[in-house]
């Protein structure tokens, strides 16, 4: 009971989020892409609920051992439009498209080998497992082999795209995408463990079930056979869930990430944001003029006010700045030239003939300015512990 | 209250001139101030001259002034490049919120400070005064753009189609 929650939950899952990738599709700026991950998704969703042992047992009643092929089909199928997904992740989709051409016939192979050799008439009663079954049904070891190694080599080819793809990816969604590639080698490990088990089987002439005389696993993990046939795709199942889970939420935790990264930024920037702008407030004074609120606005906003606020003051500072120090110096030096600079200007020092120097910094974006910043702020940190009484003793110094 | 509320008024359409922009022009991956200009300027359907001057005491860090047929922003030189960004953005943000910069240099004073341009491309440049508020408006709008800016990570197509499909 369960087994079968677990399964038709994760099909509900998986059938919503192709309903909210449909949606999605409206504003989709790759169309291919966002439909091939839908069709993904509804597959996904279409095994698990043929895999759910309510449904197997419903099959079954049905056709013979009908629920194993069937969910053995839509897993081949599952895994190929799982693979159409990276291909189109990977391709624009006038590129994409004959790719995934070239690969369809193979699964359709594929499937009509799966019914061709069930469908067979058979001297045993199936029961789901075909343990035991090998040396005296041929046919079905022609089954396993076909379905074993097309799921693994599709696995592997999808598997190797994720890792490339997580590779690109900002931390939460390289760890989904990562959790792809792990459930990848597991299911790549599971088709050559069905190979083995078979290799085995034919070599021993064995008759041994899986599970229990009727060849059902009551247990995931109670023998080898029961592993290789219902734990490891179980693990499998749960992997691939996270992936999922991961990936949809990556933005959320990814933004979360870079909010508190921005935070902490804008905290480190304080000590030379402080000195600077007391030393020339007037950097502030257009936003204290008009009545910015900086405080409602986002940390976005603020960090990057701060970072063009002590820019502006750097600025205005730099004719008393000594002469000499490029942008590759260290942090701990600029620090001691911006305190230089704040300790001449405040003592009246008349400016230097030489026309200011470049101020300096890296010659990357912003992102990297700031960071910059942040090094030279925590060094100027050091060497002022306290900023606002440094500039209160410098503003009474000079007055 | 008067002020503070005209003020978030202001905020807003700050935001939504910025939101109409970027759906015109995209901020180029990777970033480059050149690549932006030249995107503004197909939409606009006017050239816009980058003017770097070195920066001294007294004087403005940036300027604006529009022509008959194209326009002329002065920035910095002496500073790094993501100043010069927000310097180049503030002039950008009182052209798109459509300010009127008034002149307080002669000719001979702009081309003293800017010797490398021709005469007939600098005219009137620096030192034009804004009132408070269309300053308030174009640092706005340059502190929006420059944090979008600061959102840009290096994707390639790669990267782009990988986020679309997962995300």
């Amino acid at each position: 009971m369960i087994a079968g929650a677990l399964f038709y939950g994760v099909a509900v899952g998986a059938a919503l989020g192709a309903l909210v990738r449909l949606w999605r599709l409206r504003r989709a700026t790759d169309r291919q892409a966002g439909i091939a991950y839908c069709l993904g998704l509804a597959a996904l969703a279409a095994t698990f609920t043929a895999m759910a042992p309510p449904t197997q047992r419903l099959v079954n009643q049905l056709i013979p051992d009908g629920g194993k092929v069937l969910g053995n089909a839509l897993t081949l199928t599952a895994a190929f439009s799982g693979l159409v997904v990276t291909l189109y992740s990977q391709w624009p989709p006038e590129l994409a498209t004959p790719r995934v051409r070239r690969r369809l016939p193979w699964l359709v192979l594929v499937l009509v080998a799966l019914i061709t050799t069930f469908a067979l008439p058979h001297s045993t009663r199936l029961t789901g497992s075909f343990d035991g079954l090998y040396s005296s049904h041929p046919e079905l070891a022609t089954y396993t082999v076909v379905y074993a190694t097309y799921l693994g080599a599709t696995l592997i080819s999808q598997g190797r795209m994720f890792w490339i793809f997580a590779r690109l990816a900002p931390f939460f969604f390289a760890v989904g995408l990562r959790l792809f590639v792990l459930a990848d080698a597991l299911g790549v490990l599971y088709a050559a463990a069905k190979l083995v088990v078979l290799g085995g089987h034919l070599l021993t002439r064995s008759t041994v079930t899986a599970g229990d005389t009727s060849g059902v696993c009551h247990q995931a993990f109670s023998s080898t056979s029961c592993a290789v046939a219902v734990g490891g795709p179980a693990t499998v199942v749960i992997i691939l869930i996270g992936a999922v889970f991961f990936c949809l939420l990556s933005v959320r935790l990814d933004g979360l990430a870079e909010w508190i990264s921005d935070v902490r930024s804008y905290r480190r920037l304080t000590p030379l944001w402080i000195v600077v702008t007391a030393a020339h407030p007037e950097v502030l004074n257009r936003a204290a003029a008009a009545g910015l609120d900086t405080a409602a606005e986002n940390i976005e906003l603020r960090l990057t006010k701060r970072y063009v606020e002590i820019r502006d003051a750097l600025l205005l500072l730099s004719p008393y700045r000594p002469s000499g120090g490029g942008d590759r110096h260290r942090p701990e030096e600029e620090a001691e030239l911006i305190l230089t600079a704040l300790r001449a200007e405040r003592s009246r020092q008349p400016l230097p003939d030489a026309q200011p120097g470049p101020v300096p910094g890296p010659n990357g974006g912003i992102e990297r300015d700031r960071e910059w910043l942040e090094r030279v702020a925590i060094a100027f940190n050091r060497i002022a512990p306290e900023p606002t009484r440094t500039a209160e003793r410098m503003t009474q110094s000079a007055a | 209250m008067k002020r503070r509320s005209s003020h978030s008024r202001l905020g807003l359409n700050c935001r939504a001139q910025v939101k109409e922009l970027l759906r015109n022009v995209q901020l180029p991956n990777p970033w480059s101030m050149n690549t932006f200009i030249d995107q503004l300027e197909t939409y606009r359907q006017r050239e816009i001259d980058l003017c770097a001057f070195l920066w001294t005491p007294g004087s403005a860090t940036g300027a604006w002034h529009p022509y008959a047929t194209h326009d002329v922003i002065a920035y910095a030189e002496n500073t790094t490049p993501a100043h010069q960004d927000h310097t180049i953005f503030h002039e950008v943000g009182h052209m798109l919120a459509g300010h009127t910069p008034r002149c307080v240099l002669s000719t001979t004073e702009a081309e003293g400070a800017a010797p490398h341009l021709r005469p007939a491309a600098l005219n009137h440049l620096l030192a034009a005064e804004s009132h408070a508020l269309d300053e308030y408006e174009a640092e706005l709008i340059a502190t929006i753009l420059l944090a979008q800016v600061a959102k840009i990570r290096p994707h390639g197509p790669l990267q782009r189609r990988v986020e679309a499909v997962f995300q």
